[in-house]
């Protein structure tokens, strides 16, 4: 069992936390929050996945660059519409939201 | 055990419990601060692998900037009807077996892989993959330098060299000014409310 492992491991139980949370919470900015636990998961493991080939360790942290950027511009958009949604409804409760269901 | 391995063992179980912290707290704001001390030990754990520019982008993007954002956004959007009523919706039970079962299951196949163990890396069939600029990190590390010129190095190409992923970093910036743009659309007070 090496420390890869380990941060593989870190990287699955921070990931399904966030799909814990996603799937068991009312609140539609805390589901935005588990997105980004979800997120923080797949970037430890990439980061688990270059630490364990020393010679291309650069590739695998520029890949978490570029998640970095596409978390960045989903909590905006996320938080965009969370707000708007505030606007037109008056609550964030992200059960009672069923506008665009049937 | 080395002490590096105690440090990052620590950071680790924090890191966990701060996780669990943020899904199951009830009040929105101690979820964020729960939040925030959870990505700061993400960030430590990254330092313990050697991955400091990514450390420093976490602290300075996730922490500075989407946190903050995050609590705004909770202040902007009070909702009166989720004080009286459970933060849990009535999926939570199976939503907790679902992300066990998940997590079982995704354990399961890394135990059951090799492919991350260092001793054998150098027989992966990931090594056979060269990126378009394959840039030595033990060299720079032994001149002492950072993972900053090796991620630049790789992001924008070597000098003299193909550009590596230049187009891509290109794209991201586009997008990211796309997701401004749309979030300030969509987030704004439109002309016939009041």
């Amino acid at each position: 069992m090496t420390d890869t492992y380990l941060l593989l491991i870190l990287g699955a139980a921070l990931f399904c936390i966030g799909v814990m949370g996603a799937l068991t919470l009312r609140n539609a900015i805390r589901i935005l929050m588990c997105i980004e636990l979800m997120l923080n998961g797949a970037n430890v493991t990439l980061i688990a996945a270059a630490s364990s080939m020393p010679e291309t360790s650069g590739v695998g942290q520029s890949m978490v660059v570029f998640a970095i950027a596409v978390a960045a511009a989903e909590t905006v958009i996320g938080l965009g519409a969370i707000v708007a949604m505030y606007r037109a409804k008056g609550w964030v409760t992200l059960e009672k939201f069923n506008l665009m269901k049937w | 055990m080395t002490l590096p391995q105690i440090v990052f063992l620590v950071m680790a179980v924090f890191a966990l419990v701060f996780a669990g912290l943020t899904v199951t707290v009830r009040n929105v704001v101690h979820s964020i601060v729960c939040l925030i001390c959870c990505l700061l030990f993400i960030a430590g754990i990254y330092i313990s692998f050697h991955a400091d520019f990514i450390a420093a982008a976490q602290i300075a993007i996730y922490v500075g900037a989407i946190a903050i954002l995050i609590l705004f956004a909770t202040m902007f959007t009070h909702d009166p009807t989720g004080d009286k009523l459970s933060h849990l919706n009535r999926q939570s039970i199976l939503g907790v077996f679902v992300a066990l079962a998940l997590f079982g299951s995704i354990v399961y196949f890394f135990i059951g892989t090799n492919k991350f163990d260092q001793n054998q890396t150098k027989d992966s069939p990931m090594m056979a993959i060269k990126p378009i600029n394959f840039v030595e990190l033990r060299e720079y590390n032994e001149k002492g330098e950072t993972s900053v010129k090796v991620i630049g190095d790789i992001l924008y190409g070597k000098k003299g060299k193909q550009a590596g992923y230049a187009i891509p970093v290109e794209m991201a910036s586009f997008m990211l000014l796309a997701a401004i743009i749309g979030g300030i659309e969509m987030a704004k007070k439109k002309e016939d409310e009041v």
